[in-house]
């Protein structure tokens, strides 16, 4: 099987969850490493990642704090929520901070993989936009494109 | 004998504070009796003090005419008499011995003193033996013998003196006037003059008998010496006994053979062992005033009646009302108790329904991870392999185990909701709380610690409402641990603990959360109070401090800003009565 | 029955339901140790694919439903949460009341199920008071017996918004149809509100259930 050069992050307290899905997407192609925790998530995430799929209820450093960490320090990261507990405000409050999906435990690994494909593909299309621009001078529009995909952090914030 | 009046009165009077139709018949009767007596008792007193006044006033305006009528009768009497008094002792020592002692003499002086004075009826001249020796007179006196007489005896000792009345010429009361006279020539001799009572009858009583007070002169036998309108004629006796005579003008009330009362003044007559009487009935005069008390009276009850009338009536509104806005801020706290169940059960739900997705999800990763396996012939006649499988499928069945344990605590929860009185022990429903929280609790970094030094005794609860109290306590603790970004090398923990207290059981919950201001304290058990911004109602503690009310118990709380709070639930072992739930 | 007896019914109801589901899981996994073992014990031989993929396929199916129970357990957590004028979609708390009261139902024998229809029927009062009074509907069908099957749907027929219940199968169709047709009084609900249940025609075994508002007092029952 080809393998797809997603980069991914799975991160869950859960830990048969987690390994489980992680040798999943293995068995498909992905290469996924995996994170505990809040703090380990945090540091794998300086590794080149493309894609973070996070769960919100987790003991020290809850799933919403990573997500503002994440969207603050690499904002290139697109970070897809998959939680045991969705509210709608937490759903709202995942978007407003950044999330691309939110996405509900148990969920059918297919539509985890079709999230985590589109939401590199929002990455990457974006990323190429900017390109563009900037190859035709704008560097301002460029810079606006990147920000409001989020991957671009607004430094002053 | 006062205990059993003070119990008496407790028993009437004690409102009980549930809401019962015996609160509010006690509540109407309690206010009804104050309102009457704050409204009538000044009344009341008014009223005696009134009265008592005006009928001072009453007695002091019938006492004072009467009085001055006395005093001027007594004036005019003692005028009178003395007039004629002082006349006769005139006479007696104008004219010696041997002068009255001539018949014609004296005929003429008589004569004389008929021509001007009204009454005088005869007169005579008495020696020291007391032999009347000169007489001129209707009567055949002379010669009269008056030796050893009192009337005589008085006269030479007091010099004159006045006789009472007695029957004299034509039937008509007479009296005798006698001067004593003793000459420096040593001859003693008594002047002795009768008159008749006419003058003095018409002195004492001006204006015939039209008048309604009776005037009359007593001497000192109680014999009439005047007409009495009451009491006879002249030389009749008065039926009742005079008092002792007293220097001034005295003023008596005295009750009369028909029942009626009589005002009497009472009066000497100086020189004379006379009384005047002066007797007035005293209902005529207080007729109109017992008029008018009758009516005042009408009025008066008319007035408190109308007063306990409209009392009961406003009582009876306001009561009303009062119980209306009891049942309804009771019907109120109802529903939101009720709303609170409501939310409490929503959020076990959530909570159950949440914890569920975990477990569910491992097992469907673990079954996808095995289809996957199958499906892409990872698994041969490998026993590793196989070995795989089976690891997966044990793991699936662990986690079934997992997911049972968490839906067996909801069943037992939702189950036992229905039951609303039975006897538990309170360490099991703190402990089924916990778990409720733990998972929550643990996301947070929150220790949970229940401790119980000593076993309990059992509790007779409703099972529900206790779990509700203790979830909303623990429930907010955790959020204040959970804002509390203080002390991070301390521990954060939620400490549980349980003591029995003579008839009760204490439990205390103290966490190390950020704690609350006295500010805070002051309010924390009022409705729609929440130091939460934009969650929940403000609702949990006023609805939490209802509930252990309910159950009979009591809470209270304790908290330093920065450190930490205490809230103490105490429970009696066994609650009081209290009417079912819905 | 209260509001919140209502609500923990339902629920007991649907943490039974969680636990068959779980109990599927068990045993088809259980049984897929076995085959396992099984195999292994005779000679190395492959596992026989299709019937563990079976044993799977089964627990994965078992735990798509848990999954859908959970998410109405979780609707009926923020329907508890809710103001009494709702809003609430029908058709949704059709699905969730079928989908909690499944387990309960099937012990009197009554089937509950709704129509495919993804439309949302919008309504003026709080889920929990339509599903209090559904709970009102499916307790008369048990009184009068049950065995019977049940079709919800929301509809909204004049301007009135509710749902359409169809007696449409069981043995016991006529009498269920009769004790409905009788236009009971469904129980005293929240003071302010009032379930009304009438027939839809004359003719079929379909009735309409209504919520509406007083004036102000309840109805006395």
């Amino acid at each position: 099987m080809t393998k797809e050069d997603i980069k991914i992050i799975l991160v869950d307290d859960e830990k048969q969850f987690v390994d489980t899905l992680a040798e999943r997407l293995a068995m498909r192609g992905f290469a996924a490493r995996v994170a505990y925790d809040g703090p380990s998530a945090l540091k794998e995430v300086t590794q080149p990642t493309d894609v973070i799929v996070l769960d919100l209820r987790m003991p020290g450093m809850d799933g919403f704090e990573v997500l503002r960490s994440v969207k603050k320090n690499n904002p290139q990261v697109q970070v897809i929520i998959l939680t045991g507990h969705g509210g709608d405000a937490e759903e709202q409050t995942a978007y407003r901070m950044g999330a691309y999906n939110f996405l509900r435990k148990p969920m059918d690994i297919d539509e985890l993989l079709t999230s985590i494909r589109m939401a590199y593909r929002d990455k990457v299309e974006n990323a190429m936009v900017a390109v563009s621009l900037a190859e035709g001078g704008d560097f301002e529009s460029a810079r606006e494109v990147l920000k409001e995909k989020d991957i671009l952090a607004d430094r002053d914030a | 004998m006062l205990d059993r009046l003070k119990a008496y009165f407790a028993r009437a009077f004690e409102v009980p504070d549930a809401v019962s139709p015996a609160r509010y018949e006690t509540l109407k009767r309690l206010m009804t009796v104050l309102m009457v007596t704050v409204s009538v008792a000044p009344l009341l007193i008014l009223t005696f003090i009134s009265h008592s006044q005006y009928m001072q006033t009453l007695e002091g305006e019938m006492e004072n005419p009467l009085e001055s009528l006395a005093r001027k009768t007594q004036a005019a009497l003692e005028l009178y008499l003395g007039e004629r008094v002082s006349t006769v002792s005139f006479m007696a020592h104008a004219y010696h011995l041997q002068t009255l002692s001539d018949e014609h003499t004296l005929n003429r002086i008589f004569l004389a003193l008929k021509s001007q004075y009204q009454g005088f009826v005869d007169m005579g001249l008495v020696d020291k033996t007391g032999r009347q020796i000169a007489y001129v007179g209707p009567y055949q006196l002379k010669g009269a013998d008056y030796a050893g007489k009192q009337w005589l005896k008085d006269t030479e000792i007091r010099g004159r003196y006045i006789s009472p009345a007695f029957l004299g010429y034509r039937g008509y009361p007479h009296l005798v006037i006698a001067v004593h006279r003793l000459e420096e020539n040593g001859a003693e001799w008594t002047l002795r003059v009768a008159t008749d009572t006419l003058r003095l009858q018409q002195i004492a009583v001006p204006d015939g008998k039209s008048r309604d007070t009776d005037v009359f002169l007593v001497d000192n036998q109680g014999v009439l010496q005047t007409d009495s309108i009451l009491y006879g004629k002249a030389l009749e006796k008065i039926p009742f006994q005079l008092p002792h005579a007293l220097h001034d003008t005295e003023i008596i009330r005295k009750e009369g053979d028909d029942g009626r009362m009589y005002l009497m003044a009472l009066c000497t007559i100086e020189g004379t062992d006379f009384r005047l009487v002066t007797i007035k009935p005293v209902d005529t005069a207080f007729r109109p005033w017992l008029a008018l008390r009758a009516e005042l009276l009408w009025v008066i009850f008319g007035g408190i009646a109308l007063i306990v009338i409209v009392s009961n009536l406003l009582m009876r509104h306001l009561v009303d009302r009062l119980r209306a806005s009891d049942e309804r801020r009771v019907a109120v706290f109802a529903q939101m108790e009720h709303n609170q169940k409501l939310s409490s059960i929503g959020r076990l739900a959530a909570g159950v329904a949440h914890e569920v997705n975990n477990p569910l999800a491992v097992i469907l990763e673990k079954a996808g991870l095995a289809q996957d396996l199958l499906t892409m012939n990872k698994i041969g006649g490998d026993e590793k392999e196989k070995q795989t499988l089976v690891k997966l499928l044990q793991g699936i069945e662990s986690t079934v185990e997992r997911a049972r344990g968490i839906t067996h605590r909801l069943l037992g929860f939702a189950r036992r909701m229905e039951v609303s009185r039975q006897a538990l022990h309170i360490e099991e429903v703190i402990e089924e709380t916990l778990g409720f929280l733990e998972r929550e609790a643990r996301n947070r970094g929150v220790l949970l610690e229940a401790d119980f030094p000593e076993p309990l005794p059992e509790l007779i609860s409703d099972r529900g409402q206790l779990q509700q109290v203790f979830l909303n306590l623990i429930g907010n603790a955790l959020d204040a641990q959970a804002e509390f970004r203080g002390k991070t090398n301390e521990a954060r923990f939620i400490r549980i603990r349980g003591v029995t207290e003579g008839q009760c059981i204490s439990v205390t919950v103290a966490d190390n959360g950020k704690g609350m201001s006295q500010e805070v304290l002051r309010h924390i058990f009022e409705p729609f109070y929440s130091t939460k911004k934009n969650k929940g109602t403000g609702l949990g503690m006023f609805i939490t401090y209802g509930i252990v009310q309910k159950l009979g118990g009591h809470i209270t709380v304790e908290s330093t800003e920065g450190e930490g709070t205490t809230f103490t639930v105490v429970l009696p072992l066994t609650p009081p009565d209290v009417s079912g739930e819905a | 029955m209260t509001e919140s007896r209502c609500m923990a019914r339902l629920l007991a109801s649907a943490v039974h339901e969680l636990r068959n589901i779980l109990a599927v899981v068990r045993e088809s996994t259980g049984l897929g140790i076995d085959l396992l073992d099984m195999e292994r014990k005779s000679t190395g031989a492959r596992p026989s694919g299709e019937r563990l993929h079976g044993v799977l396929e089964d627990s994965q199916k078992a735990v798509q439903q848990g999954a859908a129970l959970s998410d109405a357990m979780d609707y009926l957590a923020s329907a508890s949460e809710m103001e009494a004028k709702g809003p609430c979609d029908i058709t949704r708390v059709c699905h969730v009341f079928c989908l909690l009261y499944a387990r309960e139902a099937r012990s009197s024998k009554i089937t509950l199920q709704t129509d495919n229809g993804e439309d949302p029927v919008w309504a003026q009062f709080s889920p929990v008071i339509l599903l209090r009074a559904l709970l009102d509907v499916v307790d008369l069908c048990t009184s009068v017996g049950g065995q019977i099957s049940l079709r919800l749907s929301g509809e909204r027929r004049d301007r009135h918004e509710g749902v359409v219940i169809e007696v449409f199968d069981g043995t016991n169709r006529e009498l269920v149809v009769s004790a409905l047709a009788s236009c009971p009084r469904l129980e005293g609900l929240r003071i302010g509100w009032r379930a009304k249940l009438m027939p839809w025609t004359s003719r079929e075994p379909r009735f309409f259930l209504t919520i509406s508002e007083t004036g102000g007092q309840a109805e006395t029952n």
